[in-house]
């Protein structure tokens, strides 16, 4: 066993492409934690999708065993954390894990706004920043002015600043060096009560819920009965250990050192992030601070194309839920795309991701309805408010007294020069601006506070295009207020398209209405007859587009005998209508159920 | 009796190469033709010589490049390896632009009977937006060369559906293409691919640029009207259609084209050149015309791929092809081939054909209404397994 003080625990923050990954990778090889012939490129981020997004969706822990250079192995965990706004409090919990951070920029890139945050979350969390600078390999690297950077921007002294090159291996066992110098060694008492954050946990078929945990004091046997304090759930130990990166059981963790636990347990909702683990016999009397319960805030209905394969979403959508505890989903229906299932979501990469999982994963072809956020609304001559969170089922007009919906306190970190666009973008979309505070001379922090439901429609993307990319967002939910909202409905050929409903503010009714016929028109494809396209409040038409009918789809003569491209080309538009959700007699595409996203692509 | 075979041969090179082909071309590389035409010679020895040669079909690329004797050579070598005089069609597409003129008494000579002449237009605001090479003089000029060299068949192409042609535009194209006489036409929609399939050659970055431009200026509506004014138009003037794109003058149908949608066996010779053994098998060589040259000096046919047709793709093909055939299918042929009525296999599709008018059956032939061969490709679809 390894003693706290040559314990250190770490997690690297890096903007996306920056290099974190090729330099976690790295760490693994020079510590032989992962032999050169095994590694798999990418070796920490596990799931297919990580992968190819090169996005970090779960945390993962590795320990790394390190000869350091003053003769002493040192076990150095790394605590890997996501990269992404919704997932903000994962990252907390994670840096809540360790003492230290290495912050990797792009030697060619710079510090980017995403990377920002994180480094806040970890300042604000007093750990000790390794400052690196990546990919001085390339010819366009210009390690001098990342520098100057990191000293105006972080008040970080070029003195500290790493120079590597991850893909190469220049510079790695600097960083291990530093790792053992500068980060300190974790406080720990190994004889106070048991407390144990738990920074991440997944489903096991076999093991049931695995905790990923750091000891903050006390001491974990195989075999104990442990309680997680928030929830109160209890189970006794039935594996305990740490990875490397495959998991490795012991016979006991303690303080200050980070593993897993096996728990048994047959919901991830028993044994949730920022959870404290105890012991279930002499439990501590306070749990670790900080403990959220996640909150579900963007809603979006998810159906199987072919109502067939509802058995088979049902099924995935229960699995996901064992290993997903910000996700929420309730068996819902829909006039136009039949039996499916209301989702709540985290964020909405939080639902794109699990949308392209049940696709992936399950081999599942599903239509998603625009996001949504919950209502609270209060009808006439009831007691009790309602809460609505599918458009579809908004009640009529004239029954409702009052409509509240969720707000958010955002923030948005941009350079200076885009402070109009994005003033501009907020208010828009009946932002409240707050205040502007100054990071330094270029960089400001632009505080506002806005409807939730304006925030889940492309803000993110306006937010990016406007702002060439630099800016960050973040936001916290602070509360319902009243509003002034309609709904506004779809009519195809005359039918009303219950799925493409949306709630808005009547200030916005008619541009939205005309927007949204407009990108419809874009995306539902000519059929053989005209299809007019219509927006409404009530009965009331206020917008109207029509597609006309498809006059000729025919392919040119098959040259030279090459009847095999004639034929895939027919079997490849077969499968595009197979994508397709036929409503009355008309296709409609899956994009089309998410025309509201992109209405502002065309309408400005 | 042995079973007809026909042979296609492609000269994929161009002098210019048009930014709207997708097809196997090639520019500059006139220096290889010689080259070129001994693989070609060569493949047809190695590759098997099944049934009994009826046509042969020069494409291209530009096949008019060759010169007489290249293509005299290559009927020759193809006559001698089926060892048969029973080959009554072989068609040649000409380019009609004079600074190319092939030496039209020579491939007559050659034993070239039918030339396919790639006029286009008739216009030169057409050709121009074309950014073809040759103008409609040229192509007026070379058709009457090729008649007066005793070609008795000639057909030729007209594109529709150009940007800038309106419905008048194109009478006027089809008027001066009927007063030069053809004895077949083939008319063609403009068609740009800008995200091109995994099976056509992928376009040069100028020609994806130059569609970019034109496909906004194209208009679906208009090249409906185009066709349907060219249906009614080469009626009246006797011409029969007899296929999507084809109309002929009596008994001057491509009898090689109607191999393929009769789905009869053929054996391609060249770079990207397709082949199928009548049967179960298609196959095709490399389109790569540097590894097609290795690959036939080393004394191997470059294959690039092949497939494996099922019994379900085969009845699609079927269906596909022949109702590209203004006649349609013939329900007993499919039934004595398939082993079911295609209106009982195919029940679905051939009902919603029906519902929307774009299908026909009456009696033992299944067809594409007028409205249905404008609409050919959302026909074809239901059909597919």
């Amino acid at each position: 066993m390894i003693p706290p003080e040559r314990i250190r625990n770490f997690s690297i923050v890096a903007h996306i492409d920056h290099g974190k990954s090729t330099l976690a990778d790295r760490l693994l090889e020079v510590t032989h934690t992962v032999e050169g012939r095994q590694m798999q490129s990418q070796v920490l981020d596990s799931m297919d999708l990580e992968r190819e997004k090169g996005i970090t969706i779960k945390a993962r822990a590795v320990r790394l065993h390190y000869d350091a250079a003053d003769g002493q192995t040192y076990a150095l965990n790394l605590i890997d954390t996501p990269g992404h706004v919704d997932f903000t409090y994962e990252v907390s919990r994670s840096l809540q894990a360790c003492e230290g951070a290495i912050l990797v920029v792009d030697a060619t890139q710079g510090i980017e706004a995403q990377t920002l945050a994180n480094v806040h979350l970890a300042m604000a969390q007093n750990l000790t920043i390794i400052p690196v600078i990546n990919k001085i390999d390339l010819p366009s690297a210009d390690p001098e002015m990342v520098m100057d950077e990191l000293e105006e921007t972080l008040a970080i002294p070029r003195e500290e600043v790493l120079l590597v090159s991850a893909k190469e291996g220049t510079g790695v066992t600097e960083i291990l060096e530093a790792i053992v110098s500068r980060v300190p060694a974790p406080a720990a008492d190994a004889r106070a009560p048991l407390r144990a954050l738990v920074f991440d946990s997944h489903y096991d078929q076999y093991k049931g819920v695995v905790a990923y945990v750091r000891l903050a004091a006390g001491t974990l046997h195989d075999h104990d009965r442990i309680r997680f304090m928030a929830t109160g759930a209890e189970s006794e130990i039935l594996e305990l250990g740490y990875f490397r990166p495959q998991p490795v059981p012991t016979k006991r963790l303690t303080a200050g050192e980070v593993g897993y636990v096996a728990t048994g347990l047959k919901s991830i909702r028993e044994a949730q992030v920022g959870d404290t683990l105890t012991d279930a016999v002499a439990p501590a009397p306070e749990p670790l601070p900080g403990y959220k319960e996640p909150l579900p805030l963007v809603f979006a209905g998810l159906y199987p194309l072919r109502g067939d394969d509802y058995p088979e979403l049902r099924d995935a959508l229960d699995k996901l839920h064992l290993n997903d505890a910000g996700f929420v989903y309730e068996p819902e229906s829909s006039a136009a795309l039949g039996f499916g299932f209301r989702c709540g979501f985290l964020g909405l990469l939080h639902m794109e991701i699990t949308q392209e999982r049940l696709e992936r994963e399950f081999d599942l072809d599903l239509i998603a309805s625009a996001p949504s956020v919950e209502y609270h609304v209060k009808l006439l001559h009831r007691e009790h408010e309602i809460e609505v969170d599918n458009p579809a089922q908004m009640p009529d007009v004239g029954e409702i007294e009052r409509i509240s919906e969720p707000w958010v306190a955002a923030q948005v970190i941009t350079p200076t020069e885009y402070i109009g666009p994005l003033m501009e973008l907020a208010t828009g979309r009946r932002g409240e601006f707050q205040n502007m505070e100054y990071l330094d001379p270029t960089r400001v922090n632009l505080h506002f506070e806005m409807p939730l439901g304006e925030l889940i429609i492309d803000f993110y993307d306006q937010l990016k295009s406007r702002s060439s990319g630099y800016a960050s967002l973040d936001y916290q939910y602070i509360g319902y207020r009243e509003g002034d909202l309609v709904k506004l409905d779809v009519l195809v050929s005359g039918e009303p398209v219950d799925a493409l409903s949306l709630i808005v503010h009547r200030s916005n009714a008619y541009r939205s209405g005309k927007a949204l016929v407009e990108k419809l028109k874009e995306l539902i494809p000519r059929q053989m007859f005209e299809v007019p396209v219509q927006a409404a409040i009530g009965s009331h038409i206020i917008s109207r587009e029509t597609i006309r009918a498809m006059r000729k789809n025919v392919l040119a003569k098959c040259y030279g005998g090459d009847v095999t491209r004639k034929r895939k080309l027919l079997e490849k538009q077969k499968e595009g209508k197979q994508r397709m959700k036929r409503i009355g007699s008309v296709e409609i595409p899956q994009e089309a159920f998410l025309a509201v996203l992109r209405m502002n692509e065309s309408a400005g | 009796m042995t079973a007809p075979h026909h042979l296609y041969v492609h000269v994929p090179f161009c002098r210019l190469v048009c930014a709207y082909c997708d097809f196997v071309t090639v520019g500059g590389r006139a220096d290889d033709i010689p080259r070129y035409t001994d693989a070609l010679l060569a493949e047809i020895d190695i590759r098997p010589a099944p049934g009994e040669l009826r046509t042969i079909y020069f494409g291209g690329g530009t096949p008019s490049l060759l010169a007489a004797e290249q293509v005299a050579a290559i009927i020759d070598t193809a006559l001698g390896r089926w060892g048969g005089t029973t080959v009554d069609e072989v068609t040649l597409e000409a380019n009609p632009s004079a600074r190319e003129a092939p030496g039209w008494a020579g491939l007559r000579a050659a034993g070239v009977t039918r030339i396919s002449l790639g006029v286009q237009s008739l216009r030169d605001e057409d050709l121009h937006a074309l950014a073809r090479g040759h103008t409609a003089r040229e192509a007026r000029e070379a058709f009457a060369a090729a008649r007066s060299a005793a070609f008795d068949n000639i057909s030729i192409d007209l594109i529709y559906g150009i940007p800038g042609q309106s419905l008048d535009d194109w009478r006027e194209g089809l008027e001066m293409a009927i007063a030069l006489d053809p004895d077949h036409l083939s008319c063609y929609a403009l068609q740009l691919a800008l995200e091109p399939d995994e099976w056509a050659a992928p376009p040069r970055p100028g020609a994806l640029r130059w569609r970019t431009r034109m496909v906004p200026r194209q208009d679906e509506s208009l090249a409906a009207d185009q066709y349907r004014l060219a249906e009614r138009f080469l009626a009246d003037r006797g011409y029969q259609h007899y296929e999507l794109s084809s109309w002929a003058r009596p008994g001057r149908q491509s009898r090689h084209n109607a191999a393929y949608w009769a789905r009869r066996a053929y054996t391609g010779v060249g770079a990207g050149a397709h082949s199928y053994d009548g049967g179960a098998v298609r196959s095709w060589n490399t389109r790569d015309i540097d590894a097609y040259l290795a690959g036939i000096e080393s004394g191997e046919r470059p294959l690039a791929g092949h497939e494996t047709l099922d019994e379900d793709t085969r009845a699609f093909e079927a269906v596909a092809l022949g109702l590209r055939r203004v006649d349609g299918i013939s329900r007993r042929a499919f039934e004595a081939e398939f082993g079911t009525d295609p209106m009982e296999r195919y029940a679905d599709a051939v009902a919603d054909g029906r519902r929307t008018e774009l299908l026909e059956a009456d009696g033992d032939v299944l067809r594409l209404s007028a409205r249905g061969r404008l609409l050919a490709s959302e026909v074809l679809v239901a059909f597919a397994p």
